[in-house]
């Protein structure tokens, strides 16, 4: 049997009624999705640990202190991925509170031996670096596209209303991208297509 | 290296996922009750020219010029609809409707003190955070005290001052401002505390939203908490606890005592609001003084059933 799942546009609707169980559905879907966006980002997986969780609370306040109106786009994910962007900008500027703030927070519960994870997450945020160094070769705003196009996985249009600009744009941006960062591939890029 | 391909991220363990959304939704039902319950009601702006008090059904709502903070902050029992009519202005400030107090104890049981000495003005409150915000505390600066979130401001008793540079505890009691507020982010949360003669004020305790939600853990925060040990000048021991502790969300009440294996102080009866409380223990004796004291917590319910006892 089929289980129905709410769309985003009817947990939105939900969360204008401050529903806190739509909050923990929305939570649900999104949630690997924004850690990953913020891991990639900021190349950190404590940094994203906490952009997840200042990224849903933010969100909830949005619905909180007034009403957003109704969803924009098909789907939430590039409404709180703009939000992760803006919770990543705002803890890495204050990446000293935060360590402060960290070391005032009670001692974790043992979680027994955890090394193992510990070395492939090293292993994995060096694997970003490596990347991101790449990207680096871009402009922020050519970088910022193809973070949200090809790494997020946001439609063309959604992109664009992320970023405040005209779909042409994106797809401008895309294409340029790729022309300076050809030398760096091994082997030639597919051409984008856009997805619906 | 093709960098259109998104490089491979661990997902958040499944541990972690089920934490994050546990205190959302926790943090998600506490903040819209909050709205439930106290609901504001904003007046529109009015070309009046006379102070009015004005009347709506879901509660009160008293005009205010902009410069004025004299009345009480973050107190639904503050009766300040009824102070003298003011200039109005185009702010307002939502009174709660309810005239009833926190909890349905008119007084305190017997062998318990009470150190809620009511409300504190706003004016006093901000002063209080931007003394506070002076040491830095995660990051706060003094000019974050005006854009803070009250949740409430009070003045407490301290039964005992400690004086130091002469070693001893005064047992006359003095006031003592504490506030307790967000960060204008809602990222950091600290309370305050100020002695009323105007001393630099104390980082009680401060933390981010996980923090603040714990009291579901029904354990109290005592990462800010005083826990002294001395003498008074005349001679007598004392034991002198003071701190910020968040509570489960069912406890309307929360009393605290010390108690040693040879008896227990008597039981002081903390404030709270909102599930976060402050509170102070006080024992004074004479003789030797004890040893393997601790601090004791006991929890009650809105109908007066005791929840849980907790050391702390």
């Amino acid at each position: 049997m089929a289980i129905e799942v709410d769309t985003d546009e009817v947990l939105w609707e939900r969360l204008r009624r401050q529903e806190p169980e739509a909050l923990r559905e929305l939570f649900g879907r999104y949630v690997q999705v924004v850690h990953a966006f913020a891991a990639r980002r900021s190349g950190s997986y404590a940094l994203a640990d906490e952009v997840v969780q200042a990224t849903f609370v933010s969100a909830w306040f949005r619905f909180v202190r007034g009403d957003p109106g109704p969803l924009e786009q098909a789907t939430a994910r590039s409404w709180l991925l703009g939000i992760a962007s803006n919770e990543i900008r705002n803890l890495s500027r204050a990446r000293r509170r935060l360590t402060r703030l960290l070391s005032r927070q009670p001692v974790p519960v043992p979680m027994g031996d955890h090394a193992d994870a510990v070395v492939a997450r090293v292993d994995s945020e060096r694997q970003i670096a490596e990347v991101r160094a790449a990207l680096r070769r871009l402009p922020r705003h050519e970088r910022e596209t193809v973070e949200l196009v090809y790494w997020a996985e946001l439609t063309v249009a959604e992109a664009a209303a992320m970023l405040g600009v005209a779909e042409g744009t994106v797809k401008a941006r895309l294409f340029r991208a790729r022309q300076r960062l050809r030398p760096t591939f091994q082997s030639e890029p597919a051409e984008y297509e856009e997805q619906s | 290296m093709n960098v259109t391909e998104p490089p491979e991220v661990e997902e958040l363990p499944a541990h972690r996922v089920e934490e994050l959304s546990t205190g959302l939704f926790t943090l998600a039902e506490r903040t819209r009750a909050q709205r439930t319950r106290a609901r504001p009601v904003w007046v529109p702006i009015v070309a009046a020219t006379v102070g009015v008090a004005a009347v709506v059904s879901a509660g009160t709502v008293v005009l205010r010029s902009a410069g004025d903070s004299s009345a009480p902050v973050g107190d639904p029992t503050s009766d300040a609809a009824q102070q003298t009519p003011r200039i109005p202005s185009v702010t307002a400030q939502y009174v709660p409707p309810s005239k009833k107090p926190m909890t349905r104890w008119t007084a305190p049981p017997s062998g318990t003190t009470t150190l809620d000495q009511g409300p504190a003005t706003e004016a006093d409150a901000r002063r209080a955070l931007r003394r506070c915000f002076t040491s830095g505390l995660n990051g706060l600066k003094p000019a974050d005290a005006d854009t803070a979130i009250i949740d409430w401001a009070r003045w407490m008793v301290n039964p005992v001052t400690y004086s130091p540079g002469e070693d001893f505890y005064d047992t006359t009691p003095r006031r003592q401002l504490v506030v307790s507020a967000l960060s204008a982010d809602r990222r950091v949360w600290a309370t305050c505390a100020e002695d009323g003669t105007g001393e630099p004020g104390e980082d009680l305790t401060t933390g981010d939203l996980k923090s603040r939600s714990a009291g579901n853990a029904r354990t109290p925060i005592s990462s800010g908490s005083a826990d002294g040990a001395g003498t008074t000048k005349d001679g007598r021991w004392v034991l002198s606890w003071q701190g910020t502790f968040t509570a489960m969300p069912q406890a309307a009440r929360v009393e605290i005592r010390y108690t040693w294996p040879q008896g227990a102080g008597q039981w002081h009866v903390a404030y709270l609001h909102n599930h976060i409380g402050y509170g102070e223990a006080v024992a004074i004796g004479s003789g030797p003084k004890p040893a393997n004291h601790r601090v004791e917590f006991r929890l009650f319910d809105s109908a007066g059933r005791l929840l849980d006892t907790v050391n702390g």
